[in-house]
């Protein structure tokens, strides 16, 4: 059986999703993983909880309530439609926010894990060798952490492409536009389509399988998302 | 005795929970003054006040006339901005570079980074020219700590400060260092500040010491002046010691 054009869309659709999710999210996880690995703060336990909290939701509760937010009545809503951006529920860009917190403790966790593990010395070291702030981040913080950087990608990213309820909430199921494979699927099984559906789970599976097995092999003696 | 030039003012204040340090200092502007004392006396911290590695509550500290921290007008320059080199315990080389690179690192930065000459006197300095393309991982404690002091000294810095620099190595490599340290007394004009609890390197090393105990400045003069007063040999009498000042020649 080949893969069917509405799979393909389908693919690349989950593709493009989960790879501007992962940019995104390492650009907005890195300076809150870092403040994390840093601070003394008291508030550290509550924006902890909060970036964790996608962890232990039904991603359905998250999906209601970003829907709610989002919606022609709710105060993201409006913000966005005063901009001009219209609405942004059963959108890819609305797909690419629910994403975004969806996703965001398997991005922020191994970044802050990395960073504390670089430990004081090295960036008090870089200091005292006239370093600025900035300077040590990218010069020593970025190289040590690098493993961690991976991990935060890749995880992210996997984890993106295997959503199911947050998009079947916010997205709704739009060919081409927000009907990503794990919706796919979901229409198979209901049409009772199990070759087709069989074909794509397959290749989920065998794609999870070959990302984490890879994670493991460069990097063996960490562990992924110990929190 | 020759006049002193004092150039280094440290008034340090810290206070945590179960410790204290409060530290009126001034120092020579010469040679090298050994922070003296047991574990948990303060001197670490002292020198981390001085660096700015380490915020105390109250510290004013002036080098060469240079102020970098003066707390009664809210006055603190972080640790890049002040011209030092800092010697860590263990070396804290950057695993991910060379050693080239470590040297480097400092060397851009302070904005001698054009000067050669600087560069190739350091590593001579400290015998460090056949380890240049070698990772951190793969040189010896000993071989480590000599990067880490020329790095320092790369950044040009008005005062050299040394955390302990031997403390992490065994007898053999202490040996092996320490020509280099006297090597550093012999040819550096800028003051060093030592950090030490071994009354032996002290001994060969420092013109000048600062004894500390429980946080406080027990004394603080020219070695032979202070080691030879009988109460202050008394209290270190751990490692008793004699202290001959006589010249051979």
């Amino acid at each position: 059986m080949d893969i069917s054009t509405e799979d393909w869309a389908a693919i690349r659709l989950t593709l493009e999703l989960a790879g501007s999710v992962t940019l995104l999210l390492l650009v907005i996880g890195t300076p809150i993983a870092w403040w994390l690995a840093r601070t003394r703060s008291p508030v550290k336990s509550l924006v902890s909880a909060v970036v964790a909290l996608p962890l232990v939701l039904p991603p359905t509760v998250l999906g209601f309530y970003l829907l709610v937010l989002m919606g022609t009545n709710g105060p993201v809503g409006h913000l966005t439609q005063k901009l001009g951006l219209g609405l942004m529920p059963f959108t890819f860009p609305g797909l690419v926010i629910g994403s975004l917190f969806y996703s965001m403790p398997f991005v922020v966790q191994p970044l802050q894990n990395a960073f504390e593990s670089i430990g004081e010395q090295p960036l008090e070291a870089a200091s005292t060798l006239r370093a600025g702030p900035l300077d040590v981040f990218f010069t020593i913080v970025v190289p040590l952490a690098r493993p961690g950087f991976l991990s935060a990608a890749v995880l992210g990213f996997a984890h993106t492409v295997g959503e199911f309820g947050i998009v079947l909430m916010l997205g709704g199921n739009i060919p081409d536009k927000t009907r990503v494979v794990s919706v796919q699927i979901y229409d198979y099984v209901e049409a009772y389509e199990y070759a087709h559906a069989h074909l794509l789970a397959g290749g989920m599976m065998a794609f999870s399988f070959m990302v984490l097995l890879a994670l493991y092999i460069t990097n063996p003696s960490k562990k992924l998302c110990s929190r | 005795m020759q006049p002193i030039t004092e150039s280094i003012r440290a008034r340090i204040n810290v206070d945590y929970a179960g410790f204290s340090l409060d530290a009126d200092l001034t120092l020579p502007g010469k040679g090298i003054t050994a922070l003296f004392g047991q574990s948990g006396s303060g001197k670490t911290t002292t020198l981390r006040c001085i660096a700015g590695l380490e915020r105390a509550q109250r510290a004013f500290v002036e080098v060469n006339g240079q102020v970098w921290q003066d707390d009664s007008r809210r006055f603190f320059l972080p640790p890049h901005k002040r011209q030092l080199g800092y010697v860590f315990q263990d070396a804290a080389l950057f695993p991910h570079m060379t050693v080239r690179r470590n040297l480097e690192y400092g060397h851009k930065r302070c904005g001698a980074g054009q000067d050669r000459d600087i560069f190739v006197q350091a590593v001579d300095l400290l015998d460090i020219g056949h380890l240049m393309e070698r990772m951190p991982l793969k040189l010896s404690g000993g071989e480590r700590q000599r990067v880490a002091i020329a790095r320092a000294l790369l950044t040009s810095p008005s005062l050299l400060l040394l955390d302990e620099p031997l403390a992490a190595l065994d007898m053999k490599r202490k040996r092996e260092i320490l020509p280099y340290l006297e090597r550093l007394h012999d040819s550096l004009e800028i003051p060093i500040l030592y950090v030490s609890h071994q009354q032996d390197e002290v001994l060969r090393l420092a013109d000048h010491i600062v004894l500390l105990e429980n946080g406080k400045v027990a004394a603080s003069g020219p070695l032979f002046d202070v080691l030879g007063r009988l109460d202050i040999s008394a209290r270190q009498a751990e490692e008793a010691s004699s202290v001959i000042e006589a010249t051979v020649g």
